[in-house]
Formats: structure tokens, C-alpha cells, sequence
């Protein structure tokens, strides 16, 4: 079929900007030469995928998942113990802490899914406290609190390596890839019946579309997405423990930053944790003995300021503002 | 076609449907009519498998739907066009409609060609099939949300008070558009507050009061009926 009337704002050089981003983005860890720099971009690249993974659920299908950490350390963990108990490759182990994840989040799913808005929010939040438990009391299995440290031999097939660059360019990956996802999403019918789902779940429901199940991919979607990420952090800082992949802050976090980026949008939780993530490495670096916390003081107060002044978050008010962003 | 029988529905402890019985044969336009929270939504509601607090029997092509979810009964071809519209604001017209054929997914062609009829049959949704639902005009909202739930090629449709809120120009479009899916070989289940409309549209009509049915017969006998005039025509 032709288009009637062309769209506004319809220009076809529009579609080349995300491939120069994209490329800049390439090229851009060859530049930086500083491990600081270096390792802000691989945290970047970490927290929005990641948050990407939690927009998938909470985003467009509306389920607000206060229990994401769960999942991250159930990556985490799976592959870690994979690898210090069998030799496992953590590039399997990574897999292997997805599909367990997904497991996990398929069961969570069918038993919380008949919760709404906060209720759901809440069952999540204790479930994700669930997982802390377990990661601190399993001693003999976890470490407890004590934690696990990884092997630290460079070697490409166990996932190890001596720079900061190749984790950069992993990490980019996995960033673009959750990107890609979420646009794929967004324009398939699948996210389409979800966003049907969060705007008139009643609708929805009348026209046969099974809620239910188009829910639970997104959950098995977000899931395994959220374990691959944990698998990542624990390859990269080669220690974890309950507090630093299990804890409730930690989906706080992830949800925050996908909330002020643009809850719901392809973009949004990436621009939430090009926001958030800088700001906390410089002010842990500058104020970090000084005025330890301090970082946590300044997300409560953009928080407040973007929900009062842009509740649909940063990402689409970039949008309305520059007209030059809006999708050709 | 669709038959009901000994319907009682209850929203929590409080029953709102009592022992409604009726019957549709293939190809019919039957509305229901009665006064505001008389019953009607929640009829319409209770067939499409909506409600969970139902009990009695609805038989359609001799399957039982009470206590089926409400894909099976879009998939056994009766589809719901719910009161006051509920397009999804955030989804583009065509997206809309896509939903619409969830239960028709596994083919693209059928779906590009049920796409296409509706375009037909509805200019202005092809005019405006990739702008945001929530910015059509109420009449446009109406019109998609039938062309929405036609995307699932059902048998019989029910629609719950289509004239709302809209202009009588709009409400006049509205019913012309039902009358025209009759013809295409769609039964049709409408209820309606605007009793005369209705009435006079209808091949037979169901009177709906507190929950029971009170009064049925040929749409047109009952515009002439004493009680009726008195109730819903002012006259």
C-alpha cells in the first residue's frame, strides 16, 4: 500500500544518525585511554542494558518489578559457581544463568501476574528479598556474605581478560543488543499487545489477546536479559556477594534509571544510566571519603525533579523539545 | 445460534443478573434495552467471558462458554465491543487493529487482507491508520474500535451502547455501520439506551429492568407497547 500523505517530518538522512552513534560508540573506547573513563563506559553499557532488560516487563507490558535483582544474581551466581565448581566457561555459564533465570521468572510470573500496579510491586520486592536471603544463608553453596571471588587468569574462552577493553566492547554489545531487542519489541506485535495490556487491560482481554501468556514472554524476555548482565558484572569485577548482585537497591536502581530515561521507550534506560551512572562514579571519586552516600542524595533529587517536571521521563521530552530527534 | 439460559451474574455479594434466558439465530439484529445500570454491560460482559462470578448456561454453536476465559469465546467467534470505546491511546491506528486479529495471528496474509476490507469499509481509519489512537476524533474512536474487533472475523458481535457520547449525527453513522455488518452476514447483539433507535433497527429486542428480562418481541411491535412508551419513549 502507498502512503496517502507522507508523515511530517519525514527525512530519509534521519535514518542514518543511529548507525554514526552507533559507530561513535565504536570508536569512542579507542580514544579514551584512561581505566576511570573506561570503566564509567563499561558501567554505562552494564546498568543500561540492564535496565533495558527490566523495561521490557516493567515498560511495556506495565508490570513494575521491584525484584529484578533476583534475577541479576541469579545470573551471577549460576555462572560464577559453574565455573568454580565444574571449570564451566562462563560464556556457558552466561546461558546457563539465563534459561535458570527465566525458569525462575516464568514461575514467578504465573503465580504474581494475577497481581496489579503495587501489589505486583510488592510480591516482586519480596521475592527479590527472597533471593538475598537465600544467596546469604546457602553458605555452603553461595559463600554467604562473605562473597565468591573469580579466578583472575586471561584467558578469552573463560570470559577473563587482562584490560578494560575488551569488556568495553562486550559490554557494548550486550547494549546495543538490549537496544535492539527492545526496538524489535516496540514494533512487533508482540509489544503491541502489550501496551495493550498496560492501557486497557479489560480491552485487550475482550479482543482475545491471552494477556496472560504474551506477558510472560515479556517476563522469560526480561529475565534472561537481566541474568546475562550479572553474569557480565561478575566477569568484570571478579568478586560478588549477596550485597553487591542480590540486593533491593539494586532493582531500585534499575527501575529508577529506566523511570527518569523514558519508562516504556526503546532509549530510555539507556539515557537513565548515561545520566545516573556518571554522576555517581564522579561524585564516589571526588566526595567518595568526604561525603560517602552523597551520590544517593543526588538520584532522589533528580528523581524528584524529572518526576515533577517530566513524568514521561527524559528520553521522550528530548524528543518533543528537539524536533530534529523525532522518528522519521 | 447463541443461546442463554438461567444467566445469574454477581458482582461480589451483589447480584445484578437474575435467571435471563434468550436466544439468537444467525444473521439477526437483537438489542437490549433498558434503563442505566439495568443490566445490559454486564449481560453483554458475562458473554464474552469477562465476568467470573456467573452461572447458568451460555450455549453458542453448541459450545458452553460460562466459565471459559474470554480468548476462548473470541476464538469460538463472538467479539466485544466494550462501552465507551477503550481504543489504546498509545498505539497507532493500524497497531489498534493488529491487536484486534491477536487471535487470528498465525497469518500475515489474512491479516493483510482483513486490514484492507476494514480500510474499505472505514476511509477515514485508512487516513489516519499510523496516528495515535488517542487523538482520533469520539466518532473516529468508535468507528475503530468496531473495525478492531471485526479484525477477528467473528460471527457475532456484541456491542455495548456505541451511541455514547457521540453526536447524532455520529450515533446515526454508527448504527448505519452496524446495520451494513448485519448485512455482510454478522449477527449482531446491541445495547442500546437509546431505545427508539435501537427498536426500530432491530429485528426482535430484549427489555431488560433490575436485572431481568421483562419484555421480548419483534423490534418494531414493541416501539407500539403500552409499558415500553410509558418507560423509555416518554410518550
Amino acid at each position: 500500500m502507498k502512503p496517502l500523505i507522507d508523515r511530517p517530518g519525514s527525512r530519509p538522512w534521519l535514518k542514518v544518525v543511529p548507525w554514526i552513534v552507533v559507530l561513535a560508540l565504536c570508536v569512542l573506547p579507542l580514544i579514551i585511554r584512561n581505566d576511570f573513563y573506561l570503566d564509567a563506559l563499561i558501567l554505562i553499557f552494564l546498568w543500561g542494558a540492564y535496565a533495558g532488560a527490566w523495561n521490557i516487563l516493567a515498560g511495556y507490558a506495565g508490570m513494575m518489578s521491584l525484584g529484578h535483582s533476583a534475577f541479576f544474581g541469579i545470573g551471577a551466581y549460576t555462572s560464577t559457581l559453574l565455573l568454580l565448581r565444574f571449570g564451566l566457561s562462563p560464556w556457558i555459564g552466561m546461558l546457563a544463568g539465563g534459561l535458570f533465570a527465566s525458569t525462575i521468572g516464568l514461575i514467578l510470573g504465573v503465580i504474581c501476574f494475577r497481581l496489579r500496579s503495587h501489589y505486583f510491586a510488592l510480591a516482586t520486592l519480596a521475592f527479590g528479598e527472597v533471593g538475598y536471603i537465600c544467596a546469604v544463608n546457602f553458605r555452603s553453596l553461595t559463600g554467604g556474605s562473605e562473597g565468591l571471588a573469580l579466578p583472575i587468569r586471561p584467558d578469552a574462552l573463560l570470559f577473563s581478560f587482562a584490560g578494560k577493553l575488551p569488556y568495553v566492547y562486550i559490554g557494548l554489545f550486550l547494549f546495543l543488543a538490549v537496544i535492539a531487542i527492545s526496538y524489535a519489541i516496540e514494533h512487533s506485535r508482540l509489544g503491541y499487545y502489550l501496551t495493550a495490556f498496560r492501557e486497557n487491560e479489560n480491552a485487550a482481554r475482550a479482543l482475545g489477546v491471552r494477556t496472560g501468556r504474551v506477558r510472560l514472554i515479556a517476563m522469560v524476555l526480561s529475565s534472561f536479559i537481566s541474568a546475562v548482565m550479572g553474569t557480565f558484572y561478575a566477569q568484570y569485577v571478579v568478586f560478588i556477594d549477596p550485597s553487591s548482585v542480590m540486593r533491593i537497591q539494586i532493582s531500585v536502581q534499575v527501575a529508577l534509571f529506566a523511570i527518569v530515561g523514558g519508562i516504556g521507550t526503546t532509549l530510555g534506560p539507556a539515557i537513565g544510566a548515561m545520566i545516573f551512572v556518571p554522576i555517581a562514579m564522579l561524585l564516589r571519586a571526588e566526595m567518595g571519603t568526604s561525603l560517602p552516600g552523597l551520590h544517593m542524595i543526588i538520584y532522589g533529587v533528580i528523581l524528584v525533579l524529572v518526576l515533577l517536571y517530566m513524568p514521561q521521563g527524559i528520553g521522550p521530552k528530548l524528543k518533543e523539545k528537539i524536533p530534529f530527534l523525532r522518528s522519521p | 445460534m447463541l443461546k442463554v439460559s438461567g444467566l445469574n451474574v454477581s458482582y461480589g455479594d451483589v447480584q445484578v443478573l437474575f435467571d435471563v434466558s434468550l436466544e439468537i439465530r444467525v444473521g439477526e439484529f437483537i438489542s437490549i434495552v433498558g434503563a442505566n445500570a439495568a443490566g445490559k454491560s454486564t449481560l453483554l460482559r458475562a458473554i464474552s467471558g469477562l465476568l467470573k462470578k456467573t452461572s447458568g448456561s451460555i450455549e453458542f454453536q453448541g459450545k458452553q462458554l460460562v466459565g471459559r476465559p474470554p480468548y476462548a469465546v473470541v476464538e469460538a467467534g463472538i467479539v466485544h465491543i466494550p462501552e465507551g470505546r477503550h481504543v489504546f491511546p498509545l498505539l497507532s491506528v493500524r497497531e489498534n487493529l493488529e491487536v484486534g486479529a491477536y487471535t487470528r495471528r498465525k497469518s500475515r496474509k489474512d491479516l493483510r487482507r482483513s486490514l484492507e476490507e476494514l480500510y474499505g469499509l472505514f476511509p477515514q481509519l485508512y487516513h489516519h491508520r499510523d496516528q495515535l489512537a488517542g487523538s482520533l476524533s469520539g466518532g473516529e474512536q468508535q468507528m475503530l474500535a468496531i473495525a478492531r474487533g471485526l479484525m477477528s472475523r467473528p460471527t457475532l458481535l456484541t456491542v455495548d451502547e456505541p451511541s455514547l457520547g457521540l453526536a447524532p449525527m455520529l450515533v446515526e453513522k454508527t448504527f448505519q455501520i452496524l446495520e451494513h455488518i448485519n448485512k455482510e452476514n454478522v449477527t449482531v447483539l446491541l445495547s442500546e439506551q437509546n431505545v427508539f433507535n435501537a427498536l426500530s433497527m432491530s429485528d426482535r429486542a430484549y427489555v431488560i429492568e433490575n436485572g431481568r428480562i421483562v419484555l421480548t418481541g419483534a423490534g418494531k411491535e414493541l416501539l407500539t407497547d403500552e409499558h415500553l412508551k410509558k418507560a423509555y419513549l416518554g410518550m
